[in-house]
């Protein structure tokens, strides 16, 4: 028996109701750990790589990390694992909050949703009910409205994840959103939830799990706390400016993107205008935070007279920076409505940007806009593109596809900024080179998380500090930290706590309260493992290496980065990482991978 | 007012580096530890978590809000936080690993010097002692409010925190803590009797002062021994940052540079000025260098604080020797003996010594070297850092048996010099 974990879960199929529970394998849980790990085995056994996503073949896995139930710092973070229907990859996408933890001490550790349900449902779950409930009633509510009712219903304390609008039609980027601002955000998981007509997912529950080892399980709780709160990225900088704070920073180093990416110049007083400090100076309101989190980088906000949460840094780069809107009122009201509509700021900022230079282009047109002037800079038209997308409606329709979608459809694909068909975010890999090879790699497409989020070793990463322009020794640096969030991603961890400690900590914390004493190595080793998988399957779904790549924008536009115009060299850089990461990765770059699973028995 | 804030900007962050190289010079930090602080009006910059302090860049210096978070906070140091409190009520702000620190704070509640610039700028220099001595939470509570009423701490088993109206005092502050620490140090190692020390008195002398760049000469040659002098000495490790003076006669007056040792980023601030040689200043370095032109023919002198230098003097004083006699071939062949002669001592005698001599040591305070030029008083007074260092090693071995008698070693002539 393995302490921290409940070793069962729960299959769910929609289309005939059925519920039920399975015990979970031990070679299972010690060689994948749980969160993303647990996506890789599952969407793995049961075959999800040719699937729709849209279908009722598909299926969404829903697990707690490897640290759920504990009361290691940060570890309420739970993951979605589906195939995505935006960059059809594997897509493993996870959220903060308080619904991981409390999903967890119902007494599962993983829950399977399969099928399709013929009327709108959701999932109530507590440690001694299971039901399934019809709820046309619910269909077409946002996320203020569905959290209300649900939780008017059952009780305060019941913690609500679910879809808004944008989910329900299948956008494309549509979010999972769960206590009430806190979201799975990339990758379109909403749409595939909308797809099974599966409006919510209510979790309460009490069950405490005494660790196996105190002693050892304290130690490193207490080494783990003292470094978040001596770090100043994870005391200071993230508390006080949240990730807002990134704003002038990323601008600072030329990365901060502008113009769909086609250049990452700015004028310094419309960076003033929406940086971290001018947010803390005006519509701030209360830090927020997740389950467990000292760091609490989340931001209440207020605009008038709403208040909501963000906007994160992604959101004000994504719908700020790249359209040059640089207002942050009007950044705050769009994110307000992505959060309540449930929609992923990035794909949406990203693929507003390719509309906009399709329109200024003249690839896209005012008729096909529907009258709207798409040019850049146009934040009077933000909320009601966020409406028409979430809706379907109009232009929304065609946006709602995401920017490859939507490039292709005009005829001009090279504008589409994505890899994989995931919408690239806020860093413009010209500037770090490491982020370049980051996003070409992650296994499902233009992420910086999944990536490796680089840009922390480019500029705020201490002695840890590697050089943006470096070609040579990169990629080991990337496959190290792209497997460290693996093995956050599978322990339920946030990536920002790397800020503090790593897997010398974790490795100590999981085995005090796992009793599975696994070192930082073998961590890593596991999470390379899950990372194996996830390529195994993107290849089975037909993905080809020529797909790790960037736009081609990035090889032949050359910008004014650190006092140099500087495109990325296809061959003499980006060819060159590549073939080392495949090399380190052992992958072979005709997309052959060596196998070496783990079968249960 | 905007270019002024430019330009003011420029100077901190050069300042900064120039600290950093400086640091890492003294052997005060490894290559990634401490870090420097220096407010810049409602703000201050700090080096960057992990950068490398002899080689900072721009982008290593890093704007941090007093009062107002700014996003350097992403990049700045993991003592930031305590700097922040102290840059509330000071200039600058270091904090280093100067190993000598360390090892005191193994043993010491505080650090008490026993050498006078220790003993007037710094007084006592409390040890304290924290559960995490490292960036924690605590540090950020009790170092501030420690350095409130003292110009220097030493965080126990981790190394000094200190602080000043400026970056140049700030680090005048640690170096001057280095030396007292590396004293005191070789002293109980010596197994030198402190309670004999007691009785040294030392003369009051001038508070700190920023030299201000002023050159009271024109003559480039002139400028140009002055400022290798200046480099020596800070990089020989012969007088702590801004200590010790240089003067050359010149007829009835002489051209006198004080807070000598000084390392590259500050030579543009180095002094010189052109005093008469009477009437008598009340400055008591100036008072020196008056005196070896009014009662002997040399026609440059040079005083440092010396640490070397200082433990032997400090030895021997507490043994009742008044010299200190060479143990290795270059120094007896230069020095069959130096004299000392307490601190309080009348100046002409002090000159009289320093003549016979070639240099006279004041033990506790400093070493005075008399001569021709620039560059054969600073060779005095280089050499007797190595005769130093290799008496107190020497010293050392004998009491752990790997040499019998270290007697046997010293310049036979020395004895009656
Ligand atoms: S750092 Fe931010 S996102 Fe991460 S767990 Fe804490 S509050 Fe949530």
């Amino acid at each position: 028996m393995i302490s921290g974990y409940n070793q069962r879960g729960i299959s769910v199929d929609l289309s005939s109701g059925k519920i039920e529970v399975f015990p979970l394998p031990e070679e299972i849980i010690t060689n994948y750990l749980g969160g993303r790990g647990w996506g890789a085995w599952f969407l793995h056994e049961e075959n999800q790589a040719l699937v729709d996503p849209l279908s009722s073949e598909s299926i969404l896995v829903i697990a707690s990390g490897g640290l759920g139930g504990s009361v290691a710092p940060t570890s309420g973070r739970f993951s979605i694992i589906f195939k995505s229907p935006l960059t059809g990859t594997i897509f493993s996408s996870n959220s903060g909050g308080f619904w991981g933890h409390i999903f967890k001490r119902t007494g599962y550790d993983v829950l399977l949703i399969k099928g399709r349900a013929a009327q709108p449902v959701y999932l109530y779950l507590s440690e001694d009910k299971i039901e399934l409930i019809e709820c046309p009633e619910l269909w077409g509510l946002n996320i203020p409205e569905l959290t209300q009712q649900l939780q008017a219903k059952y009780s305060p304390q019941a913690k609500i994840l679910g879809i808004g609008p944008a989910g329900e039609k299948q956008v494309r980027f549509a979010s999972i959103m769960n206590d009430l601002g806190r979201t799975a955000g990339r990758g379109g998981g909403g749409a595939v939830m909308g797809a099974k007509n599966l409006k919510a997912i209510v979790v309460a529950g009490r069950k405490t799990f005494p660790p196996f080892q105190r002693e050892k399980y304290q130690t490193g709780l207490a080494q783990a706390n003292k470094l978040i709160r001596s770090m100043p990225v994870t005391s200071k900088a993230f508390p006080l400016l949240g990730t807002a704070g990134l704003v002038k920073l990323v601008y600072q180093h030329d990365m901060l993107v502008h113009r769909n990416f086609q250049d990452t110049s700015h004028l310094p007083e419309n960076i003033e205008k929406i940086s971290g400090e001018t947010l803390r100076r005006t519509i701030f309101r209360a830090p927020r935070g997740c389950f467990n989190c000292r760091i609490r980088c989340a931001r209440l906000t207020q605009v008038d007279h709403r208040q909501g949460e963000g906007p994160e840094f992604e959101t004000i780069a994504m719908l700020g920076a790249n359209l040059e809107i640089y207002d942050l009122p009007t950044i705050a009201r769009a994110n307000y409505l992505c959060n309540e509509y449930g929609l992923d700021t990035i794909s949406l900022g990203n693929t507003l940007g390719a509309a906009m230079e399709l329109f200024e282009k003249g690839g896209l047109s005012s008729p096909e806009t529907g009258g709207l002037e798409l040019c850049f800079g146009a934040g009077h038209l933000l909320e009601e593109l966020v409406r028409l997308i979430a809706h379907r409606e109009g232009l929304g329709h065609e946006l709602a596809e995401g920017a490859r979608r939507l490039c292709q459809k005009y005829q001009a694909p090279e504008l589409a900024m994505v890899v994989k068909g995931l919408e690239l975010p806020a860093y413009d890999p010209r500037s770090t080179l490491m982020q370049a090879l980051g996003y070409a790699t992650s296994t499902r497409g233009g992420c910086h998380l999944k990536g490796g989020y680089m840009i922390s070793l480019g500029f705020f990463g201490g002695a840890r500090e590697v050089d943006r322009f470096l070609v040579e020794t990169v990629a080991d640096h990337v496959v190290d930290e792209q497997d460290s969030g693996c093995v956050a991603d599978m322990l339920g961890i946030c990536r920002f706590a790397y800020f503090a400690f790593s897997e010398n900590e974790l490795s100590r914390i999981y085995a005090g309260f796992t009793g599975v004493d696994l070192g930082p190595h073998d961590l890593k080793r596991l999470a390379r493992q899950v990372i194996d998988e996830e390529r195994r399957f993107n290849l089975k779904a037909g993905l080809k290496a020529s797909t790790d790549t960037l736009p081609t924008r990035f090889f032949t536009e050359k910008i004014k980065i650190a006092g140099r115009q500087r495109a990325i060299d296809r061959e003499n850089q980006f060819a060159y990482m590549l073939n080392k990461y495949y090399e380190i990765r052992k992958w072979t770059n005709d997309s052959n991978l060596k196998t070496n699973k783990i079968h249960p028995k | 007012m905007a270019s002024q804030n430019r330009i003011s900007q420029a100077k901190i962050i050069q300042k900064i580096k120039a600290v950093g190289q400086a640091m890492l010079a003294l052997g005060l930090q490894n290559t990634h530890s401490g870090n420097i602080s220096a407010r810049w009006g409602k703000d201050f910059f700090i080096t960057k978590t992990g950068s490398m302090k002899g080689h900072l860049e721009d982008r290593d210096i890093i704007l941090v809000g007093t009062d107002e978070p700014r996003s350097g906070l992403f990049q700045a140091s993991s003592e930031t936080g305590t700097h922040q409190k102290i840059l509330s009520f000071s200039g600058a702000a270091l904090h280093a690993h100067s190993l000598a620190s360390v090892l005191i704070s193994y043993r010491h509640t505080s650090l008490r010097p026993l050498d006078a610039l220790g003993k007037l700028y710094l007084k006592e220099i409390p040890v304290i002692e924290f559960e995490y001595p490292v960036g924690s939470p605590e540090m950020e509570r009790d170092i501030p409010l420690c350095l409130q009423n003292h110009p220097a701490m030493i965080v126990k088993t981790h190394g000094p925190f200190t602080h000043g109206p400026t970056l140049e005092e700030a680090f005048f502050r640690l170096t001057v803590l280095d030396y007292s620490a590396q004293i005191l140090f070789w002293l109980e190692l010596l197994g030198t009797p402190l309670e004999k020390l007691t009785e040294l008195n030392y003369p009051s002398l001038p508070e700190y002062e920023t030299p201000s760049g002023k050159l009271a000469t024109q003559d480039e040659e002139l400028i140009n021994q002055f400022r290798r002098t200046a480099l020596d000495v800070f990089y020989l490790e012969l007088s702590p940052f801004h200590t010790g003076s240089l003067s050359v006669r010149n007829g009835q007056e002489m051209l006198y540079s004080p807070q000598l040792s000084t390392p590259h980023g500050f030579l543009a601030d180095q002094e010189i000025k052109r005093i008469p040689l009477e009437p008598k200043s009340d400055d008591y370095f100036i008072q020196l260098h008056q005196a070896v032109y009014r009662y002997s023919s040399a026609k440059a002198a040079i005083f440092t604080h010396s640490p070397w230098g200082m433990i032997q003097a400090l030895h021997q004083w507490s043994q009742g020797q008044n010299r200190v006699i060479p143990a290795d071939a270059e120094g007896s062949y230069f020095y069959p003996a130096i004299g000392l002669s307490s601190p309080s001592t009348e100046l002409t005698q002090i000159v009289e010594l320093a003549t016979r001599y070639k240099m006279v040591i004041l033990p506790g305070l400093g070493v005075l070297a008399i001569g021709h030029t620039p560059g054969y008083v600073i060779h005095h007074v280089s050499s007797l850092k190595n005769i130093c260092f290799l008496l107190t090693h020497l010293k050392v071995m004998q009491r752990q048996g790997l040499v019998k008698n270290m007697g046997e070693f010293l310049n036979k002539k020395g004895r009656d010099w």
